[in-house]
């Protein structure tokens, strides 16, 4: 039996998770949550990060039961992510490490997601559709590598909801995306799908462009703009997603990442499995949102195939790609 | 009073040691700051001299941070041009100078060695 503790900072959320083998001892979570309008910065979430992470790695093993000296392997976030946060994070696994004599793990974020993911949902080999407020992508393993099969080229979904949320002083508390998921009649957006990838900067945009408009003339209401703004990026990503699958014949999709929550995302999925004759496989906010459980799952992987992470090489990088990681673990 | 528990008055002289500097760096024109932080023991110094070696300065700061371990004394120094630039790069290194020592505070004492530092098993 191995016990694995994965520190995970990237972004607003801030999270610590235990895990023996394949259970999951404790899974605590503490997010940043910013005032109507406003979105997260850098040096804020830092801050919070450092004020909360003793406190949430102590709730972690109590919840657990367990003491630092049980603990075997190590693992952190090492990006992507915003830069002072992560390195908040990272610094406290540097320190425990140390001080309990472990090795520690530098994981990947994305990676992180997916094998979770794939452990939760209990699937093997998904095309997996990766949404967040920082990344969106279309992933498939192939050769020891999660290939990205389609990407957005400018801001991710999530961030698009959100900023939409936060343009009409929606409440950021779950998250901005989570309140705007209400509405029923649909605006014509511009529907942006280029190759394999997405786009939604330009969307957002013109939504910013029309609201006053359209809201003003009583043309249509604010839940109607949100119900079109889901329905329009939704199908964009459904399309992307259902062409991935077809290219590498795959027929089960895997929904990670803090978007992979809303309902109506899991639910056109649904529709377009169903039609192709695919098992859908998605989780709850428990893991679909940042945790720390996942960071612990996927450096226990890595841990098994490949050992720990040498100690220079601990640092946080802003920018890490999914398909940077060699995937020593699976076949 | 044991040596172990003056944390918490330890974090306090790191904020008057950040005003100091803040009054001196104007002046030159290279601009260059070398600190001294005491610890109650060699091993709990090498804790925070290993932890913090890792992290590079961002190479936007173009400040030059050097760590050096000297038994229970941790050494730094820093250099750079813009008075501005020192400033963010000492006070972000007091910022993750007081989470090691709080940690350590919470979670230590620190095992005797580590053993990792090549990793791979």
């Amino acid at each position: 039996m191995v016990i694995a503790i994965g520190f995970e900072g990237s972004a607003n959320k801030l999270g610590v998770g235990i895990i023996r083998d394949q259970h999951i001892l404790s899974n605590v979570r503490h997010t940043y949550v910013t005032p109507p309008g406003e979105g997260f910065l850098p040096r804020e979430t830092a801050q919070h990060h450092r004020k909360y992470v003793l406190e949430v790695l102590q709730e972690a093993l109590d919840d657990a039961k367990i003491s630092l000296k049980d603990v075997d392997v190590i693992c952190y976030t090492k990006g992507p992510g915003m830069g002072a946060p992560l390195t908040v994070t990272a610094l406290v696994a540097r320190t425990v490490a140390q001080l309990y004599n472990k090795p520690i793990v530098a994981v990947n974020h994305c990676i992180g997601h997916i094998e979770m993911g794939r452990l939760i949902a209990g699937t093997e080999n998904p095309t997996v559709l990766y949404v967040s407020g920082g990344n969106t992508q279309i992933i498939a393993y192939s050769q020891q590598r999660y290939r990205i099969f389609g990407e957005t080229i400018d801001i991710a979904v999530g961030n698009c909801l959100d900023r939409f949320a936060r343009l009409l002083k929606l409440s950021n508390n779950p998250s901005p995306g989570y309140n705007i998921e209400q509405g029923e009649k649909l605006v014509l957006l511009p529907y942006v799908v280029k190759g394999m990838d997405v786009s939604f900067s330009g969307i957002l945009s013109h939504m910013e462009e029309h609201l006053s408009k359209w809201l003003d003339t009583k043309a249509f209401t604010i839940e109607d703009l949100c119900f079109s703004l889901q329905e329009t990026v939704f199908a964009m990503l459904i399309e992307v997603t259902e062409r991935a699958m077809a290219h590498v014949g795959s027929n089960e999709v895997l929904i990670v990442g803090g978007v992979g929550c809303n309902e109506r995302l899991q639910q056109m999925m649904n529709i377009m499995c169903e039609e192709r004759n695919a098992t859908l496989y998605a989780t709850d906010e428990r893991f679909c949102i940042d945790n720390g459980v996942m960071i612990a799952v996927a450096g226990l992987l890595q841990y098994k195939s490949k050992g720990g992470t040498p100690w220079t090489q601990t640092t946080c990088v802003q920018r890490y790609r999914t398909d940077d990681v060699y995937v020593s673990w699976r076949k | 009073m044991n040596d172990l528990k003056v944390y918490p008055y330890f974090t306090n002289d790191l904020f008057i040691i950040i005003f100091a500097i803040q009054f001196t760096t104007f002046k030159t024109l290279t601009l260059h700051r070398e600190l001294s932080v005491p610890f109650p023991s060699a091993r709990e110094a090498d804790v925070v001299y290993q932890v913090l070696r890792v992290d590079k300065e961002p190479s936007r700061s173009e400040v030059t941070k050097n760590i050096t371990l000297n038994n229970n004394i941790l050494e730094v120094s820093f250099s750079g041009k813009e008075a501005r630039k020192v400033r963010v790069a000492l006070t972000s290194f007091f910022d993750n100078l007081v989470l090691v020592t709080e940690t350590i505070e919470k979670f230590g004492p620190p095992e005797p060695t580590y053993s990792h530092y090549e990793a791979n098993n």
